[in-house]
């Protein structure tokens, strides 16, 4: 890929790839449209890319992502994933449990369940057999690293475990985007540079499509394509560089 | 970690409030298994005590709309002995006498020589009365220890009428009916003159043809109600569904049923529904994750099915152990015959799940009309 820059966010940066997701002129507003949360985001996210998106609060990135996980609707434009519209609520569902893997600032584990458990969560969506769920969910913790906190409750584990194996969960079922809303919002610097280790290490080994909503300049350092936004709009460039 | 596992995980982690709700249900289902179980048990007694007798129909001055039965005249016996199909009439004659100062005591009068003399399983004593004195009773197993009189001993039956009221215990009888077992049995014209009703008797026992068929069946209670239209004919198996006491304690069971049911099914949907407004952000975390709707409803319908099978198992052992300490109850034995028969424990556990299903239904539906993003924002 060669360096890119551009205003036009919905042209092809790699031709002849369809985006992963698309938004074409998205609006979303709420009570009624006194708040209007989105306005006008033309954005296309390609396959393999690492994308971070920053903004003051309150200028809609949580609003933008949630469109991208299918967790929430636009009022106006169109959401398109892999070129399609997502239509119909199976449609969506389905998509959710196997395409997108969500990572959540407040973490979002179930406090009754381990972290192998947690992990698994996803899983019930799959034809897998318990046994298999069981395995897949062990290796997904080896692999951020907490082999040796399988059985441990959320509330047993320090903020950067957490978000471990939420990130871990967020792959259950291989999606190949995954969405994280500031997920090193609740974590000290120390685990905040593990956890942006890791997600970095595992966009880049298994070829994921990473979206990192966040305030941490840290973390465009990092990403491949840093989107700016302000008021429900994305200002200024679009930054794209080459992969490593 | 299997579905289920993951359903009672969620109840696990609000034992107290889980184990409440079930408590509720499980006092519900105690009330109406154990009701259920005594009327079943009184049921069972009749037939019980006709089928001992070879007694397949039953002639009586009862109805309907007069329960006590009325006297009827004891040559009415002579003539449904010559109708067709019938082998043996006999007359008999029911009552309750105070005995030996204040036990009220079931006494029946069985006709001298009649086929039901055949079928007394005495334990001791001399067989068939019908050869014995005039001042003999045999007393049913538990009416003897009751009395503390067995063979040998002798009974005071308290009576205004100028005629002997010490009887000889001839003997003691065993039977499969408990209301038989706890009575006294002697000859018809002895209990008559002791209740001045000579010539006259309660109702009647046939002994019927066991080649007959339900159509002649039918056709000879025809036949009976037309003769004698003051008389009501019933089969054996009748008797228990006209017993006016058994209809009552059907009718209490049912009700006591259906309130405790109300009662279930409301504490469950509360329930229910207080877990799934705690729970709106896991919920929404679990629409996020690519839940299906129907796996969310599935999972609150099944936490509440799961409260209430548990409420129907203890409620069941409750019903079990209550019923069964009040039958060996000193100054209650032999009064209670309760039937916890497999099926009623079964019919507890159905219709604990139907409650079940019922009661989450509302919080389910409300579950799944979480938003995902609305739900996850929820603090
Ligand atoms: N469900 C909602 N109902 C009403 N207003 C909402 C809702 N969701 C978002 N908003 C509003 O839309 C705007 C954008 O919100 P959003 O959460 O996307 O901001 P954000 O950029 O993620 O902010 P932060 O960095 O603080 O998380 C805000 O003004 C917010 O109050
Ligand atoms: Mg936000």
């Amino acid at each position: 890929m060669e360096l890119h820059r551009t205003h036009d966010t919905g042209s092809v940066a790699e031709s002849g790839d369809v985006p992963v997701v698309e938004l074409k002129n998205v609006r979303r507003t709420f009570d009624g449209g006194r708040i209007e949360a989105l306005r006008g985001i033309n954005l296309a996210i390609h396959r393999n890319e690492f994308v971070a998106i920053s903004g003051p609060s309150g200028c809609g990135k949580s609003t933008l992502l949630n469109l991208m996980g299918v967790l929430d609707e636009p009022d106006a434009g169109e959401v398109l994933f892999g070129g399609r519209r997502l239509d119909g609520i199976s449609a969506r569902t389905r998509f959710r449990s196997r395409e997108v893997g969500f990572i959540f600032q407040a973490f979002h584990l179930l406090p009754t369940l381990t972290a192998l458990e947690n992990v698994q969560i996803p899983m019930f969506e799959m034809p897998w057999s318990c046994r298999e769920r069981v395995n897949r969910a062990r290796q997904l913790l080896e692999e951020v690293g907490l082999a040796s906190r399988l059985n441990h409750l959320p509330s047993e584990l320090s903020g950067g475990e957490r978000q471990r194996v939420a990130a871990a969960r967020s792959l259950a079922n291989e999606p190949k985007l995954i969405l994280a809303d500031e997920p090193t919002g609740n974590l000290d610097s120390g685990s905040s540079t593990q956890l942006m280790e890791l997600l970095t290490t595992l966009h880049a080994r298994k070829n994921l499509t990473l979206i990192v909503v966040t305030h941490d300049p840290a973390w465009s350092g990092r990403a491949g394509c840093v989107v700016r936004m302000r008021d429900g709009q994305i200002v200024g460039d679009i930054f794209r560089e080459p992969a490593p | 970690m299997r579905f289920p596992a993951f359903v009672w995980r969620n109840l696990w982690c609000r034992r107290s409030r889980s184990l409440l709700t079930l408590a509720g249900v499980a006092v519900g289902v105690a009330a109406g298994v154990s009701m259920f179980a005594v009327a079943r048990g009184f049921d069972r007694e009749i037939l019980n005590k006709y089928a001992v007798r070879d007694t397949q129909m039953i002639v009586t001055g009862a109805t309907k709309k007069r329960p006590l039965p009325t006297l009827v005249d004891q040559r009415v016996g002579d003539e449904l002995a010559k109708l067709p199909g019938v082998l043996g009439v006999a007359g008999a004659l029911w009552d309750v006498q105070n005995v030996e100062g204040s036990t009220a005591l079931g006494v029946m009068g069985w006709e001298t020589g009649s086929y039901l003399w055949k079928h007394l399983a005495l334990r001791s004593g001399e067989q068939l009365i019908s050869q014995g004195t005039e001042d003999t009773v045999y007393l049913g197993q538990i009416a003897s220890g009751w009395l503390r009189k067995s063979e040998g001993g002798s009974i005071v039956f308290e009576t205004d009428r100028p005629v002997a009221s010490r009887f000889r215990v001839a003997g003691v009888f065993e039977s499969a009916s408990l209301a038989e077992s706890a009575a006294a049995i002697m000859r018809l014209e002895i209990l008559q003159s002791l209740l001045g009703c000579e010539g006259k008797v309660n109702y009647f026992n046939l002994h019927l043809d066991p080649q007959i068929s339900p159509q002649q069946f039918e056709a000879l209670r025809e036949m009976i109600r037309a003769r004698f239209p003051d008389l009501n004919v019933l089969r054996a198996d009748e008797i228990a569904s006209n017993n006016t006491g058994l209809r009552a304690a059907r009718a209490m069971s049912i009700a006591t049923s259906a309130i405790a049911l109300l009662i279930g099914t409301l504490g469950v949907t509360n329930s229910v529904m207080m877990s799934v407004f705690e729970r709106s952000r896991e919920v929404g975390l679990l629409m996020a994750v690519g839940w299906k709707t129907h796996r969310i409803v599935a999972m609150i319908l099944m936490e509440s099915v799961f409260l209430c099978l548990g409420g129907a198992a203890a409620g069941s052992a409750v019903a079990v152990a209550g019923v069964t300490a009040l039958q060996s109850m000193e100054s209650l034995h032999g009064r209670i015959s309760a039937d916890f028969a497999a099926d009623l424990i079964l019919s507890a556990f159905l219709v604990a799940a139907a409650v079940g299903l019922l009661g989450g239904l509302y919080p389910a539906y409300l579950a799944s009309r979480h938003q995902p993003c609305e739900a996850l924002r929820h603090e």
